[in-house]
């Protein structure tokens, strides 16, 4: 399917009905989510996947694509008015957000941190369409042999950015790897640590994993807050017409700002937070006036925002190529990917090329329907912060058991979920990487099949990861990744 | 001893990091030697491969206080490439984390049992009850229960609970889901 062809295909498949109202739903849901500090994009999205159980494939990641967007922008809300970012993703945003909004600039802020997603994520995603053959050649030169390794290579580079020692990080994703291994063993028809149980037999369910880490989890440890969010109350005012003019007058900033988020969104687990922080950190370098950021300087805000929503279309491509995700919320993506049936990986870029471009223009809706209810809602977004955490936890929980419940009606689904929920809580009290486990749950099996193909392919011989120079490659990089940081110093106090 | 002194003194005498590592350890060591049993080798692999790599890590993260200082440092280190300023660390830590004293302090809403716990109790019973006699019939008991322990206001207790029939019903009706039914009660359903 040529490329034009393609995306003709997917804009017919888009601006459809329902499809369309599912893009705009998923936007609005994803501003509420984003907006609900404890909540956040992983969390909303991995409860509304069994949701998406009843919609065809391409509906229900629409819905999971836009609140994925959408949860970036409502994640300024509660940063500028409430200091507490919804998302990580909007960390950076307090800095300079909250200042504008004491100074009596809230609308302000809101409206330049609407403006600023929407454009970013317009250029980004458009860029990404505009780069596509050239990933359709890359994605295309991969066979098993690779796949393997690359997951491999996107465990290891989660370690690299997440909080705390390599090795825990490591642990943690062969803990998710080791997980997988339980059911039916693909290629043969060994059943493997089931106990007899009929409900183990299909393995253990990646999405029950997802809702447990990030709902359970996320729920006990923010069960141990104080309920209240909203202290601080603001008037809100400021011009909204102000905010587009500083963000448009900005083109440069806003700009590099995106692209920063898309490159650094590419990277298998640094996600929205890293992204953030370093799009904030250029524009204050960049800045002939840096002691003004922190005061609640308007490029701060604009810097910020269009890092987390250019963040996005970068991390779809690791996603959707390799089935590595770039971020939490790209993980809970790729199990609805998966649980739809729609595998990440050489087929969305040739046959199923088509979709893959549905999914990325529905992104650039989106961007548009952030950029409308930002400016629309701007005078009432505050409202969704006010909202107690204390109110919000028994409805998540009801949420998150029944909805684990409806994927296959299996009680081992539910307690799957709740042993992965509580073993996450200590996993992320201890700075194991829930990133990299959940990592692991999930390309486990598509880890373990292509080890399994490979190995046929070469008679057992282990050699087929290291003749062939692209999965030669992968070695080394993988090598460099684990081992860089600390041989790295060394070498480079022997030259010296 | 009241009941928070003796959650106090567990986590002070225990530390639930090497609860999780042993966790990991245990089920690692079982699926190695159960891959033994297989009949199929080549369904053994990747469980040996992946249950041997946990086994090496935690045994090392298990053994961190006396390995010398060369790996000592490969595995207790902060290895991270892309890293980000220390304000924006401790501000990131500061959302992300519970403070080790946040899970034995004293409840916010005082109650005799620390939040965490009971939130994790709660869920623990809501999920026992579902079993037991269906989550249908569970969900609003657990809601109450959850907002009466966290002293939510009456009128918002009644609204929540409204709101938790009406999701398990929009389930069972939309979902088709038979959440009505438990394994020992209500096995024909409740409705």
């Amino acid at each position: 399917m040529s490329v034009i062809q393609a995306l003709l295909e997917a804009v017919a498949l888009l601006f459809t009905w329902p499809t369309m109202g599912y893009v705009v739903f998923g936007v609005l849901l994803g501003i509420v989510v984003g907006a609900l500090p404890g909540v956040g994009a992983a969390l909303g999205m991995a409860i509304v996947l069994p949701l998406t159980l009843p919609l065809d494939p391409i509906n229900a990641i629409i819905i999971l694509i836009g609140m994925y967007s959408g949860s970036m922008y409502g994640g300024s809300i509660s940063a500028i008015l409430v200091n507490v970012p919804g998302t990580g993703g909007a960390a950076a945003t307090t800095i300079d957000g909250y200042p504008m909004a004491k100074k009596g600039e809230a609308v302000q802020a809101l409206t330049i941190s609407a403006t600023a997603s929407a454009i970013a994520g317009l250029f980004t995603v458009t860029t990404l369409i505009l780069f596509s053959p050239v990933l359709i050649e890359i994605v295309l030169a991969f066979g098993s042999p690779q796949y393997f390794l690359m997951a491999i290579l996107g465990l290891s580079m989660i370690t690299l950015v997440v909080r705390g020692s390599m090795i825990k990080g490591l642990t943690a994703g062969a803990f998710g790897l080791m997980l997988t291994t339980v059911g039916i063993a693909p290629n043969s028809p060994e059943l493997r640590y089931t106990f007899g149980n009929l409900g183990l037999f299909d393995g253990i369910d990646f999405i029950a994993a997802l809702i447990g880490v990030f709902a359970i989890a996320e729920m006990i440890k923010l069960s141990s807050k104080e309920g209240g969010i909203a202290d601080d109350r603001f008037d809100m005012s400021g011009s909204a017409l102000s905010g587009v003019k500083q963000t448009l007058n900005k083109p440069v900033l806003l700009l590099k700002s995106g692209y920063i988020g898309m490159l650094i969104g590419a990277i298998p687990g640094a996600g929205a937070t890293v992204a953030n922080f370093f799009a904030y950190g250029e524009a204050v370098r960049s800045s002939k006036d840096a002691e003004s950021f922190g005061t609640g300087d308007p490029r701060g805000v604009l810097a910020a925002e269009a890092s987390n929503n250019g963040m996005i279309g970068g991390s779809l491509v690791p996603t959707l190529s390799f089935g590595i995700p770039g971020s939490a919320a790209t993980a809970v993506l790729l199990g609805g990917l998966l649980l739809h049936g729609i595998r990440p990986g050489p087929d969305l870029f040739d046959a199923e090329l088509a979709t893959t471009y549905t999914f990325l223009l529905a992104l650039l809706i989106g961007n548009v329907v952030i950029f409308t209810a930002g400016i629309s809602m701007v005078s009432r977004l505050g409202i969704v912060t006010r909202i107690n955490t204390d109110y919000i936890i028994p409805i998540v929980f009801v949420l998150a058991i029944i909805g684990g419940f409806t994927l296959s009606n299996n009680w081992i689904d539910i307690w799957t979920l709740m042993v992965l929920g509580i073993v996450g809580f200590f996993m992320v009290k201890y700075d194991y990487s829930i990133i990299a486990f959940l990592l692991g749950v999930i390309l486990g099996p598509i880890a373990e099949e292509n080890l399994m193909r490979s190995l046929q392919i070469s008679d057992g011989s282990y050699l087929i990861f290291i003749t062939q120079p692209l999965s030669l490659a992968l070695v080394i990089i993988t090598l460099l990744v684990v081992f860089g940081p600390f041989i790295g110093p060394k070498v480079k106090q022997l030259i010296d | 001893m009241s009941i928070e002194s003796v959650f106090r003194t567990l986590y002070d005498r225990v530390n639930m990091e090497y609860g999780l590592l042993f966790l990991m350890l245990i089920s690692a060591s079982y699926m190695i030697w159960e891959s033994f049993n297989f009949r199929i080798g080549q369904a053994a692999t990747f469980p040996r491969l992946t249950a041997g790599f946990v086994v090496i890590g935690t045994i090392l993260l298990l053994l961190r206080p006396i390995l010398p200082e060369p790996i000592y440092s490969f595995v207790a280190k902060d290895a991270r490439a892309l890293d980000v300023s220390e304000d924006f660390e401790e501000q990131t830590r500061e959302e992300e984390d519970i403070e080790p004293d946040e899970v034995t302090s004293l409840s916010t809403v005082d109650r005799p049992l620390p939040d965490a716990v009971f939130t994790t109790l709660a869920a623990i019973g809501y999920v026992i009850g579902g079993y037991v006699a269906g989550l249908f019939i569970m969900t609003p008991i657990f809601v109450a229960v959850y907002t009466s322990w966290f002293r939510v206001e009456l009128w918002v207790r009644g609204v929540l609970v409204a709101i938790s029939v009406a999701i398990a019903y929009a389930f069972l009706t939309v979902l088709n889901v038979s959440i009505d039914e438990g394994e020992f009660l209500f096995t024909g359903g409740l409705l």
